[in-house]
Parts: C-alpha cells; sequence; structure tokens
C-alpha cells in the first residue's frame, strides 16, 4: 500500500489537534471571548498542569493521582474480565446456563453501576475495595454481553465441522469456540475499558485520598476550570494509552486478523 | 342591556383591579436571594419573606437555594442571583472566582463548625488527642468544616498529614459515621446535632475551640451592587431586621425555626435549635460596622478572620495566592444603611 495514504490519517488527525488547540488560544487569550471563569487559557491551563506535576494538588503529585487511578482501573477490569468473560462463553455455549443466568443478569444490567456506591460504602468501607466493585460492575455488563453475542456469532457450519470431526469439549472450546468468539470479546473489552475510565472518576468522587477523579472532585469544589481541564485531559491520555495497550494484547491474540 | 352594562362594570372594575396590583407590583423591585436551606444563617431570608418585611423596603425577594457554597457561587456567574448568604470559605473563592463581595457577616459560626467523634470512640480521643494521628477523618474538603478541622488539629499539635481525610458532602459524612466507616467526621450545625443525637457522635473540638473564628457571609455581585447599591443597602437592613426580631421573640423563632429547617429535610430536637441561638452570635448594625470597620491602614477585625481563612485556601492549594481582605470586604453598604436614618430605624426594629 502507497505509505502517504497510510500517514494521511494521522496527519489529518494531528491537523485537527492543531486547529482545536489554535481556536482555544485565540477564544481565551487573543480575543478574551470566553472568560477563564468559564474556561481556562492554555497558559492557565499550563500553570496549573505544572502545580499538580511539581507540588501537587488535591493531597499528591500527578504521578500519584495518574497511578493510583490505574490501579483501580486495571483490579475493576481484570475481575470484570475474569468473570465476565467465561460467564459470556458459558452463557452463549449452553442454552441452559443462558436460561438459568440469564433473568439474573437481566434484573441486573439496568441498573447504573453508580447506583452501587451506596451499597458498595456499606459494604466494603471507604477504601479502594469498594471503588472496585462499582468499576466492576461497570465493565462487567459489556464484557458478559459482548462474549455472549461472539458465541452466537460463531457460523454454525463451523460448530457443525468440529462435531463432525468429533472435537471433545475442552478442544472445542479451545480450538472453535474461544477463537471464534474473540473478536467480539476484545470489542467488549474496549467497552469494558471505557466503562471503567467512566465509572472510576465517579467512583473517586466519594471518599477518595487520591485519583484523577480525586482530582476532579476537589477541583470542582475549588471552581478551579484550569485544573479540571488538566484532570480531564489526564484521564484522556491514561484512558487512551490503555487502549492503544489493549489493542496491541488483540493484535496477538488474534494473529490471524493483522491483515 | 343591562347584561351589557354589568359585564361592561365589572370589566372596568376588575381592569381597574388589574392596575392596582400592577402599579403595586411594579413599585417593588424584584431582588435575587441565594442560600442553602435548612441553616441558622438562612433563617432570616424566610422570617422576612413571611413577615413581608422584603415588600416593606420596596423589594421583592426570587429566592434560590443550593445544596452547598460551591454550585451557589458557581451560578453567580450565570448572573442566577444578586445577594445571598454563604460559609467564608465560599465567599473567599466567589472573591477569587467571580468577583463576588463580602458586605456583612451572618452570623459567627466558629461553634457549629466542628470535628465529631462517634459514640464508643469519643472519650479516647477526648482524653489522648495524639491517639487522632493515623485515624481517618471524612469531611467536606475545603469547606469551613474543614477549616475547623484542621485547626483543630494544629490545636493538638498535629498536621494535616498525621491523618487520612477523605472528602465527600455532609449527608455522606453523616452516612459514613453513622454506618461504622469512620469515627471522626468534620461537620456544621445543623448537621453536629443531627449526629450528635440520631447516632450519638459527640463535638469533641470546634472552631472555637480551637482559636478559629469561622463567620458566614453576606455577599453580592459586584456588577450587581455597583447597578443597585439601594437595594444592597436595603437586602441588608431586612436581614438586619429579621436578627433583631429572631433575637427578641425566642419562642416564636423557635417555631419558625423547626417550619424551615423541616422544609430543608431536617429534623433536630428543640434544645439543638436553642443551642443554634446561644452558641452562635450575630451582629446588628453597630456590631457589624464594629468588627467590619477599618482603624487607619489598618485591619478590620472581619478582615483578620478572612485573611486567615485565604491562608487556609491556599495551603490547600485552591488558588496560587490568598485575596487581600480589603479587596473584597466591604462595609459600604453597611454604612449606607446607618446613614439612612429610615432605613436605619428599620434595621433596628426589633417587632
Amino acid at each position: 500500500m502507497d505509505r502517504g495514504r497510510e500517514r494521511r490519517p494521522v496527519w489529518v488527525g494531528v491537523a485537527t489537534l492543531v486547529v482545536l488547540a489554535a481556536a482555544w488560544y485565540a477564544l481565551t487569550t487573543l480575543t478574551h471571548a470566553i472568560g477563564s471563569g468559564r474556561f481556562p487559557s492554555p497558559a492557565e491551563a499550563w500553570e496549573a498542569l505544572r502545580q499538580i506535576t511539581l507540588t501537587g494538588y488535591a493531597d499528591a503529585r500527578l504521578l500519584e493521582h495518574v497511578l493510583h487511578s490505574v490501579k483501580l482501573v486495571l483490579l475493576g477490569f481484570a475481575a470484570a474480565t475474569l468473570i465476565g468473560v467465561p460467564l459470556g462463553l458459558a452463557m452463549g455455549a449452553s442454552r441452559a446456563f443462558e436460561a438459568f443466568v440469564n433473568p439474573t443478569f437481566l434484573l441486573l444490567r439496568p441498573i447504573p453501576p453508580l447506583a452501587w456506591i451506596p451499597l458498595a460504602i456499606v459494604w466494603l468501607g471507604l477504601g479502594d475495595a469498594a471503588k472496585v466493585l462499582i468499576i466492576w460492575f461497570a465493565a462487567f455488563v459489556p464484557a458478559v454481553i459482548n462474549s455472549y453475542s461472539g458465541v452466537r456469532a460463531i457460523e454454525p457450519y463451523l460448530v457443525e465441522a468440529a462435531r463432525m470431526l468429533g472435537a471433545q469439549r475442552a478442544m472445542f472450546v479451545r480450538e472453535v469456540l474461544i477463537p471464534g468468539a474473540m473478536p467480539m470479546i476484545f470489542t467488549g473489552l474496549r467497552l469494558s475499558l471505557q466503562a471503567c475510565w467512566t465509572t472510576l472518576v465517579a467512583g473517586e468522587l466519594i471518599g477518595a485520598i487520591a485519583g484523577l477523579g480525586h482530582v476532579l472532585y476537589q477541583a470542582s469544589l475549588d471552581i478551579f476550570p484550569a485544573m479540571i481541564v488538566v484532570g480531564m485531559a489526564s484521564v484522556a491520555v491514561t484512558a487512551a494509552v490503555m487502549t492503544v495497550g489493549l489493542g496491541w494484547i488483540e493484535r496477538r491474540a488474534m494473529p490471524w486478523r493483522r491483515a | 342591556m343591562r347584561r351589557t352594562i354589568a359585564a361592561i362594570a365589572s370589566g372596568i372594575t376588575l381592569g381597574l383591579a388589574a392596575a392596582g396590583a400592577g402599579a403595586q407590583a411594579q413599585q417593588l423591585t424584584e431582588i435575587k436571594v441565594s442560600y442553602q436551606p435548612a441553616l441558622y444563617w438562612a433563617l432570616p431570608f424566610y422570617v422576612a419573606a413571611e413577615k413581608g418585611w422584603f415588600a416593606e423596603v420596596g423589594l421583592k425577594p426570587e429566592f434560590s437555594t443550593f445544596p452547598a457554597g460551591v454550585p451557589q457561587i458557581a451560578a453567580s456567574a450565570a448572573k442566577s442571583w444578586d445577594v445571598g448568604g454563604t460559609g467564608s470559605v465560599p465567599a473567599t473563592l466567589g472573591a477569587v472566582r467571580y468577583n463576588l463581595l463580602t458586605i456583612g457577616i451572618t452570623n459567627d459560626e466558629s461553634y457549629g463548625n466542628a470535628l465529631l467523634a462517634t459514640a464508643k470512640s469519643a472519650d479516647g480521643f477526648v482524653k489522648n488527642p495524639a491517639s487522632i494521628k493515623g485515624q481517618t477523618i471524612v469531611l467536606t474538603a475545603n469547606s469551613t468544616g474543614d477549616y475547623a478541622v484542621q485547626s483543630c488539629l494544629a490545636k493538638w499539635g498535629l498536621k494535616k498529614s498525621d491523618v487520612t481525610v477523605k472528602s465527600m458532602g455532609q449527608a455522606e459524612v453523616i452516612s459514613a459515621m453513622s454506618s461504622g466507616n469512620a469515627d471522626l467526621g468534620g461537620l456544621w450545625a445543623p448537621n453536629t446535632y443531627t449526629m450528635e443525637e440520631k447516632a450519638g457522635a459527640k463535638q469533641i473540638c470546634s472552631g472555637q475551640d480551637a482559636g478559629a473564628a469561622v463567620p458566614g457571609a453576606l455577599i453580592v455581585r459586584a456588577e450587581y451592587a455597583k447597578e443597585q447599591p439601594q437595594n444592597v443597602a436595603k437586602f441588608l437592613a431586612v436581614y438586619l431586621r429579621a436578627w433583631k426580631w429572631l433575637n427578641a421573640h425566642q419562642p416564636e423563632a423557635i417555631a419558625m425555626m423547626k417550619k424551615f429547617y423541616e422544609q430543608g429535610g431536617v429534623t433536630i430536637s428543640e434544645a439543638s435549635m436553642k443551642k443554634e441561638f446561644t452558641t452562635r452570635p450575630t451582629y446588628d448594625l453597630a456590631g457589624q460596622l464594629k468588627i467590619m470597620q477599618r482603624p487607619a491602614g489598618g485591619a478590620s477585625q472581619v478582615d483578620g478572620w478572612f485573611t486567615k481563612i485565604g491562608a487556609f485556601m491556599q495551603a490547600n492549594g485552591t488558588f496560587p495566592e490568598a485575596p487581600a481582605a480589603p479587596k473584597f470586604i466591604t462595609d459600604e453598604y453597611l454604612r449606607m444603611v446607618d446613614a439612612d436614618p429610615k432605613l436605619k430605624a428599620f434595621a433596628n426594629r426589633a417587632d
């Protein structure tokens, strides 16, 4: 393929960011069309970034906040993956198991993760465990649904062929079920990861001692738009890095889809 | 024919009545008043509205309430209100962010902002305050409650880094302490009374005990104050009259307080309501002018209080530099009340 064509989307993306940055500067600094009380200028955002990076804000420096949030997300995401994916696969593979689990799952599924916060605090206290539970719940639902859909989307002729060839249950799961459902599983995991970050910020609003959600909460109490922007940008960048990491794992898990 | 005449006559009567009502309504100037419900310092707004005192000075209040100081301050950016009352921490924040002016003091709430401990742990902490080191304290960060708690820690020779501070709203603080998830909490009245009465918690240190003055502030948007200084003075006069009346008619005041607190979802005993009156001093016109008066080249008592609060907020990282008190605290509108014989007499009426 033409290398220039491959690069074009990257440059288009970079150009979009440059235009946005220029518009931001023009509106907040050159023309003052937007006051700093409503949205910070780039200089104010830079100053807030320096403050949180060097001297700290909301009881910690930026790196500690990021690491704390990443830890919570990874714990919640790992728990959701380890429980949600096998559950979804089992529901997809067995009508009897689906009939057994699905009513409960359908009842729990519409409950917003944030609605669990009061109960999570009562059950697990104000520590990180309660936040991991909330994150787990948010990530669990897409993991289950997509794994289930992935199994159901496997072409029937593949299942029939495996059966005709006398594949045992373990082999069928290993060679047909999991690889066949893998694309949908990863779609679910991407959604789960996104849900983890969305929920983390809300989970850290209550009783956190560090984390990007805690920074956003504190900045909202301080009516500190520049720090809010820094907190949001930090969430965006960290989540993007984790998504890239998941994409890397996805490519290695499904080498047949690289082309 | 008779019907027609009757219809015309009734039309004229209604028209005249409407015109009269319209003329009366036109005489009243609308003023947007903001406050937080079920708080002691907000009671005068309720009483003044019930008694019709705003109308007596030509004002028609349009009230808006906020669950906490921060959203209240943020709403000023959209001109959602003109004047109001709030805590001293949000007032300072509002001065820095949105150019709000502090034009008077609602009350001295130094006793009402406090550190409370659960029943099982309170005595131990009181006997040995050093044992608070390493404990978790739940509080609303960057609030007057936070200020009182940090002053208490300093009194005991402890630093903020000696404890784990977890920030949450007042309702969550009450839940966390009631459910046994935290032994120490920073609260303000009437939440302090709720915790004492419903969960058996004990107040182990207040801002007053720690020597930290925690005033409540009467605030105004600077733009509004510039456009409508007379209305600001009238608003202050109404507020001061309401305190005069409340302090002079306590049994009736308690009954109104009960109603007002219940409207805000707060139910506390009559004893606690009486305690509000005895532990939270208020200031009449002369008292306000006295604490806000700046000696030549010097700072007023109120300046001193707010300077310390600004330093606390700066230490919390809220802003890089605390605002100078004279830049946002002014007694200009109180002096306008004092200079107007009618308004002064109105502000000092206790009936």
